[in-house]
């Protein structure tokens, strides 16, 4: 466990980090959560794993999109997009059932945004229960056009 | 990677501040006007109100499609990418030689916009659904929110859409079997330059030329009554009069013949209501126990046993219909104060368009039962309707039975012929010639193919 969790630091060159805070101004869940802050932030998330802190049991790591603007505007190259998608194994194994994953695609297995991701999505679309929600991009594109052709 | 470049954009006056969850709101852009007003003259204001002007949006037939691939080549040349990162995708159905594009069909109100974190989508002055590539953090959010998936990934994982070229789609030009147009749709229009006159005639005549009301009307030897006052009038007399029998018949035939056209064309309260809500914005809501179309049922069958009790037609008395035709001109110091439930029903317009039709008419309720036997319904085919990113439909059905979020999920509604007024304002207004008119026994809306799991238990959680 330890070292599967060292190995996710040095992967992402997380001990690069010279705290610029470039990567949480480009993050965009700054907008999507409003008890966004420096815990959940991409800043906060390397400087907790790099002091060692617990940030395998709360929801600290399920927030993200995995969109890589912060590993994309990172001037210290720290890939912290690649750390979060490094951390969300142990995150589950740590968390068990607990784990706020929202499942897998109901056509085809794939993987869906984790669960607070699809509940902000939820939040910011009118509120509707759209129920292709549960679908993955590709199945969605198909199951549009068995329903319309 | 490694690139340092600020992808924050220079401060813009324009932006304002706004409250919102988060920390920044520079990036906030103006929200899009929804409904562009018409601008200009009186004249110009009526042109567009009789015929709406909409925006040229890529209409994709699946049936001259090949599946060549030339649309996907030439959108891709214009980031210089491969065609499998092409802003419009073929999906290519091999065995059943069948193909679909998948792009950006511009919605009117798109899901898109409001998942946006970044505030990076923007509904511009033409219509045109664009993402501001200064702004996007490439997060995906958007491809997840879009029924169709229509955004996509480029060969750097970055978000890319459909901007339709800027107006003039080059996949369009290119497509070598005309698959793809760009046309902004044929509406018919005509139906309510007829359905407003006939309107009028049947006020005019029933309110104000006849002496008498639309409830009992006798012209020469023909008579004609309301089908809900014969059931008082019987419940009330225990007494059936063959004469009224065969002077109410002719409304319920008509109904059973054209669904229930008498509400939609003919009754002069319905008339009334489709004034009064089309000066009166709809903003609030009914509560709950009202807004359920079993009411009007409830209403009639109370009706009919109060009448039985006190031995007249009880409903009668109050009925608008009746109302607004014997109280016209004050013939009576009663005739004035029966005309105070006028305003009381027509002030339901606030919430709903015929708020009084959906839920509490109890003759729209015995017409409503006849129209479930009727011979046409309403068909919104599946092939040509733009579901989601149209739904002028569902927004102009006064009934309000044309369901938005099947729309939203992709799926043509079935419609309940027996709420339909037959208005035709949905035939009318569809850009797409997609509603149609046709009879009982021919071919609907094909039953959704596969209900998507998570329907039951609110999604997201299935095959976990």
């Amino acid at each position: 466990m330890q070292d599967e969790f060292e190995r996710a630091l040095s992967d992402a060159a997380a001990r690069f980090c010279v705290e610029c805070g470039k990567c949480t101004a480009a993050c965009p869940m700054a907008e999507m959560y409003s008890d966004f802050s420096w815990d959940l932030s991409p800043r906060g998330i390397v400087q907790q794993a790099l002091r060692g802190r617990d940030i395998l049991t709360g929801k600290a790591v399920w927030c993200c999109t995995q969109c890589e603007a912060c590993t994309r505007t990172c001037p210290a190259g720290v890939d912290c997009c690649g750390l979060v998608a490094g951390l969300r194994p142990l995150a589950r194994t740590a968390q068990g059932a607990e784990a706020p994953v929202s499942g897998a695609c109901a056509d085809c297995g794939a993987p869906l945004p984790p669960k607070p991701v699809l509940d902000y999505l939820r939040s910011a679309l009118h509120g509707a229960e759209l129920r292709y929600l549960s679908l993955c991009p590709a199945c969605r594109r198909q199951a549009y056009i068995r329903n319309n052709s | 990677m490694g690139s340092s470049t600020c992808r924050i954009p220079p401060p813009n006056p324009e932006l304002q501040p706004q409250q919102g969850p988060g920390h920044r709101s520079y990036g906030r852009l103006p929200a899009p006007a929804e409904v562009r007003k018409p601008s200009g003259s009186l004249w110009k204001s009526w042109k567009n109100k009789i015929r709406p002007k909409r925006e040229p949006r890529m209409v994709f037939d699946p049936d001259r499609c090949t599946g060549c691939g030339t649309c996907e080549a030439v959108c891709a040349a214009r980031d210089g990418s491969a065609p499998d990162a092409s802003r419009i995708q073929i999906l290519r159905e091999e065995t059943a030689g069948a193909n679909f594009a998948v792009f950006c069909q511009h919605c009117l109100d798109p899901l898109c916009l409001p998942a946006c974190p970044q505030h990076a989508i923007s509904r511009g002055e033409s219509g045109i659904v664009s993402i501001d590539s200064r702004l996007c953090a490439h997060c995906g959010l958007c491809i997840q929110a879009c029924p169709e998936a229509a955004p996509q990934r480029g060969p750097d994982a970055k978000v890319l859409k459909c901007d339709l070229c800027g107006g003039h789609p080059e996949c369009v030009e290119a497509c070598p079997h005309k698959a793809l147009s760009f046309s902004s749709g044929k509406a018919l229009g005509w139906i309510k330059l007829l359905r407003w006159p006939v309107q009028v005639l049947s006020f005019l005549f029933f309110v104000i030329i006849l002496i008498g009301t639309v409830c009992s009307v006798s012209v020469a030897d023909l008579s004609f009554g309301c089908p809900f006052g014969l059931l008082q009038n019987i419940a009330a007399s225990k007494v059936i009069l063959l004469a009224t029998v065969f002077a109410a018949i002719f409304l319920v035939f008509l109904t059973i013949l054209t669904g229930r056209a008498a509400c939609g064309w003919l009754c002069p309260f319905g008339f009334f209501l489709d004034l009064v809500g089309k000066i009166v914005p709809q903003r609030f809501q009914l509560p709950r126990f009202v807004r359920t179309r079993l009411a009007k049922y409830g209403v009639g069958a109370a009706a009919l046993g109060v009448s039985g009790a006190v031995g007249y037609q009880a409903f009668c008395t109050v009925c608008p219909i009746g109302t607004i035709c014997r109280s016209y001109g004050l013939q009576s110091v009663v005739g004035g104060a029966e005309l105070a439930i006028l305003p009381t029903v027509a002030a339901m317009e606030v919430s709903e368009k015929r708020s009084w039709c959906r839920y509490l008419c109890p003759v729209g309720a015995l017409l409503a039962l006849c129209a479930k036997i009727g011979l046409i319904k309403i068909v919104i085919g599946a092939s040509r309707c733009k579901k989601f990113s149209c739904m002028r439909c569902a927004s102009t059905c006064p009934m309000g039975i044309i369901p938005e979020s099947d729309l939203r999920e992709g799926i043509s509604p079935k419609l309940d012929a027996s709420e339909c007024i037959m208005c035709l304002r949905c035939v009318d207004t569809c850009p797409h010639s997609a509603v149609k008119i046709r009879f009982r026994w021919q071919k609907g809306v094909p039953a959704e193919r596969r209900a998507p799991c998570g329907a039951s238990n609110g999604g997201g959680q299935c095959l976990r």
